[in-house]
């Protein structure tokens, strides 16, 4: 029997993955996540139709072999329960290197996450990267065109115009804010790409670097960002 | 979770080049890590490092109910650390080889070479050259004679196990028949190995005292000079005569799975499983699982929905499925049935039901289980003629699967999938017509249906393999079909169906004859293996990998022919390489089997008759339960 009321309540969870969890891929995360729900008996709502599906909103994909600190993460109960019990209750069934970090009740609580973010702020690490960042990008003004072939339809990026702030922490670790969500984003793997494109730093090195997302950055609920622009 | 540090092991610029990095990578949920148990010397506690190496990649491999009781069984012992390998797929092996990384576990990332008993499972036969290339990319000599003291003791068990032969020169031991109690039993007797003072002949000799054990190196062959074999010679006297399959007796006793290990990245049978029974009541005859299986043992439905909770409540997974030969014959499956619906509808999860008998019962459960998603149903026939269905024993009529057409398309399923075997014995050019026939007079059943039960367009796929003669059947005799034979019964299939709302599915006939080589081969065939291995097939049990070339290469390099070991017809009084290994059910009873293949003539399942096959011996299950 279909109920017709529905009064659902929203939670927003951000989460941190490190280790192995960082190498799973977006599609597979979110299966994580349910199962875990699942393994900690959270009353989850289910959308309706045809193939009911448990309501869970992630603001940005993350790329296979990204860290998170603190993505957001939106989800539905049926109950209301205090914020602190579903990030207990979830932190002992989630996979080693899966971990909430913050979370809290949605007073008024907004539909579609994804569209909210704004901008992601990335620690990259690789041999040589602050030097070839410095060269390659900083002390100049030059456009920074990358390629993405994606679906068999090659796009060009300029990535300056995706850079919101890109600032060199030592000769191997940069700090990136960057335009995110579906209308600009850039990827850090683009960037990386344009550095060994640039043959500044080994594609090895580029493949091989340390990346990790400290945040995402939503409209209005954030007030970081402003502050930081 | 305690905050063990996790070893990537790879490099990053490899995972990140890599399709699915987290094949590699293990520490899923319910992954067992005993690491803070010992430390890499065995000082604090000894441990019996035990790797369970599935000849596959990660998806096929996690998929397989074997892993899943050995990963949990062995773990569930203070003394051992079962851990999993499996094959890994081309990209990542070419890094592999390049940067000479070792063949790895996922768990601990201990090479191979480094464990104590390494097991392989054999699920099927084209999946042992990849047993050859994990041993070797796990630094193992691929075989056994030139193995050390030092190197892990490798065994394996399984399902086709039934014809150990073709693996004889790669494996130190084989496990014949249920593995829940022989696995212990073979640990326990480890232990006792000193390998500073024992040799491994001499270990491997005493290990023959275990019920099941077959260690081929104390065999020799002897064949005939057309190249059929003549017996097996003892090289040792201690060795048995016979190998005598074990079998668990009291199944809601034996260990199971409660908390298997749930997948990171998606695997192809991505759902939590029960074991409802053992063996099978029905006897078809081309179906080896169907003999060597025996007797029936099933478990109770009170025990069956108790683990339903527990491994829910332990995976999170929203997908229950029912694991048997023939689910539909499982004696009580109205109450299980209704009890684990119940369960699953609370619980918001999708009950999967394996094709079941085609009865009202079996329809009025799938219209539960199924309330919105209608997903396909599946049905197998095997062949497409009345003559033939009783020829290999198959007990479906015309009217029960028309029958079951109606009901389906009445109720909403218009996808319907039938599964047939080509070039079964005394198969004649009339019975593979009445394949397309058959699929057409289902059609008809769904024009013939009053106008508002034609819901929608009916979808039909016809699925046809080759038949493959295997070890431990009827038809262990048989003649199988060579590629001509094949491809002119696949062509009479593709002329005769098509129509928009069929489509027809085929197995590869240079596949299926490198299969048959292996299935009823004997030792000298492990050599082919081998140089097929060498000439780099590795993952044949692929399609895009397979590559025929190189077995017939391989047979001519040996002087062997294809057809001696497929296509040639046994004599009754032919010694078999398989003989001396027993699954309980006597060649006696196989060769009446066969007998009454010939005559057409059906044998009743078990239920019904006992026909003396000689499972009895087992003293357990259906055969005590219904016996004379």
């Amino acid at each position: 029997m279909a109920s017709k009321q529905k009064a659902n309540y929203r939670y927003r969870l951000k989460y941190s993955r490190t280790g192995v969890t960082a190498w799973i891929g977006h599609l597979d995360l979110m299966r994580t996540f349910q199962r875990s729900c699942k393994r900690a008996k959270l009353p989850v709502a289910f959308t309706e139709g045809y193939n009911p599906r448990p309501i869970m909103e992630f603001a940005l994909p993350v790329g296979v072999g990204i860290e998170t600190r603190l993505d957001p993460l939106d989800l539905e109960l049926i109950e209301k329960i205090p914020a602190q019990e579903i990030m207990q209750q979830l932190n002992i069934k989630l996979p080693q290197g899966l971990k909430i970090e913050v979370a809290e009740y949605l007073e008024h609580p907004e539909k579609n996450l994804m569209s909210l973010v704004e901008a992601a702020a990335y620690t990259i690490s690789a041999d040589n990267l602050g030097t070839a960042t410095e060269k390659v990008i900083l002390s100049n003004n030059h456009t920074l065109i990358v390629e993405r072939t994606r679906k068999g339809k090659i796009r060009r990026y300029n990535l300056r115009e995706l850079i919101i702030d890109l600032q060199v922490v030592s000769p191997r670790q940069i700090k990136l804010l960057c335009k995110a969500g579906s209308i600009a984003n850039l990827r850090p793997d683009m960037l990386l790409k344009a550095l060994y494109e640039a043959r500044e730093i080994t594609k090895t090195d580029a493949l091989g670097a340390i990346i990790i997302r400290d945040q995402v950055y939503l409209k209005k609920r954030e007030t970081k960002l402003l502050e930081i622009l | 979770m305690l905050n063990k540090s996790q070893n990537l092991f790879y490099p990053n610029h490899v995972l990140r080049q890599v399709e699915k990095p987290a094949r590699y990578l293990g520490h899923e949920w319910n992954m067992i890590d005993k690491s803070d148990l010992m430390d890499h010397r065995h000082v604090k506690k000894p441990m019996i490092r035990f790797g369970f190496c599935f000849p596959d990649i990660y998806e096929i491999g996690m998929s397989n109910m074997a892993l899943r009781i050995i990963y949990n069984l062995l773990n569930s012992r203070e003394d051992t650390w079962c851990e999993r390998i499996f094959s890994p797929a081309g990209d990542m092996r070419e890094f592999m080889q390049d940067l000479d990384i070792p063949l790895v576990s996922l768990e601990s990332k201990t090479p191979l070479n480094y464990f104590d008993i390494v097991g392989f499972t054999l699920q099927y036969e084209m999946s042992f050259p990849t047993i050859l290339d994990m041993l070797d990319l796990g630094n193992i000599p691929v075989n056994n004679s030139e193995r050390s003291n030092n190197d892990p003791l490798i065994v394996a068990g399984g399902p086709i196990v039934y014809n150990p032969e073709p693996l004889a020169d790669f494996i130190d031991l084989f496990m014949i028949g249920d593995g829940e109690e022989l696995l212990g039993e073979l640990i326990d007797l480890y232990k006792t190995w000193n390998r500073d003072h024992e040799s491994r002949e001499s270990f491997l000799l005493r290990c023959t005292e275990l019920e099941g054990v077959y260690v081929p190196c104390l065999y020799e062959p002897e064949y005939y000079s057309d190249g059929r074999f003549k017996q097996i010679n003892k090289l040792h006297r201690v060795a048995p005569d016979q190998i005598r399959k074990r079998v668990i007796h009291d199944i809601d006793q034996v260990f199971f799975p409660t908390e298997p290990i749930v997948p990171s990245t998606q695997i192809v049978h991505d759902r939590a499983y029960l074991e409802l029974f053992r063996g099978c009541p029905r006897g078809c005859r081309f179906c080896q699982a169907g003999m060597v299986y025996r007797p029936v043992r099933e478990r109770t439905v009170d025990l069956l929905v108790e683990q339903a909770k527990h491994l829910i409540e332990s995976t999170g997974y929203d997908e229950l499925g029912l694991l048997s030969l023939s689910t539909g014959d499982y004696s009580d499956l109205k109450q299980l049935g209704n009890r684990l619906l119940d369960f699953c509808t609370e619980q918001n999860i999708s009950l999967s039901l394996p094709s079941l008998r085609l009865d009202s019962f079996s329809f009025d459960l799938m219209s539960k289980v199924s309330k919105t998603r209608k997903s396909g149903l599946t049905f197998a026939p095997e062949a497409g003629s009345q003559r033939l269905r009783d020829i290999i024993n198959k007990d479906i009529t015309e009217s029960d699967l028309l029958e079951a057409a109606r009901i389906a398309f009445s109720g909403g399923w218009n996808r319907l999938k039938f599964y047939f075997m080509l070039g079964l014995p005394f198969e004649n050019a009339d019975d593979v017509f009445s394949i397309p026939e058959l699929a057409k007079k289902v059609l008809q059943v769904y024009s013939d249906l009053p106008s508002e039960q034609r819901k929608r367009k009916p979808q039909l796929t016809i699925s046809t393999s080759f038949f493959i003669p295997k070890a431990w059947t009827p038809f262990q005799w048989c003649s199988q079909i060579d590629q001509i034979q094949m491809l002119e019964k696949r062509k009479i299939l593709i002329e005769n169906m098509r129509l928009s709302t069929i489509s027809y599915q085929w197995h590869e006939p240079d596949l299926s004859v490198a299969q048959g080589i292996i299935a009823r081969g004997d030792r000298k065939i492990g050599k082919v293996i081998e140089e097929v291995w060498r000439n780099g097939g590795w993952l044949e049990s692929w399609n895009d990998f397979f590559d025929y070339e190189r077995w017939k290469n391989a047979m001519s390099k040996y002087n062997l022919s294809i057809d001696f070991y497929t296509s040639r017809q046994r004599s009754s009084d032919e010694t078999f390489p398989w003989d001396h290994i027993s699954c309980g059910v006597s060649k006696d009873f196989l060769w009446s089997e066969y007998q009454k293949a010939e005559a057409g003539e059906l044998t009743a399942e078990c239920r019904e008759q006992c026909h003396n096959c000689g499972a009895l011996q087992f003293k357990t299950g259906l055969c005590v339960s219904h016996g004379k």
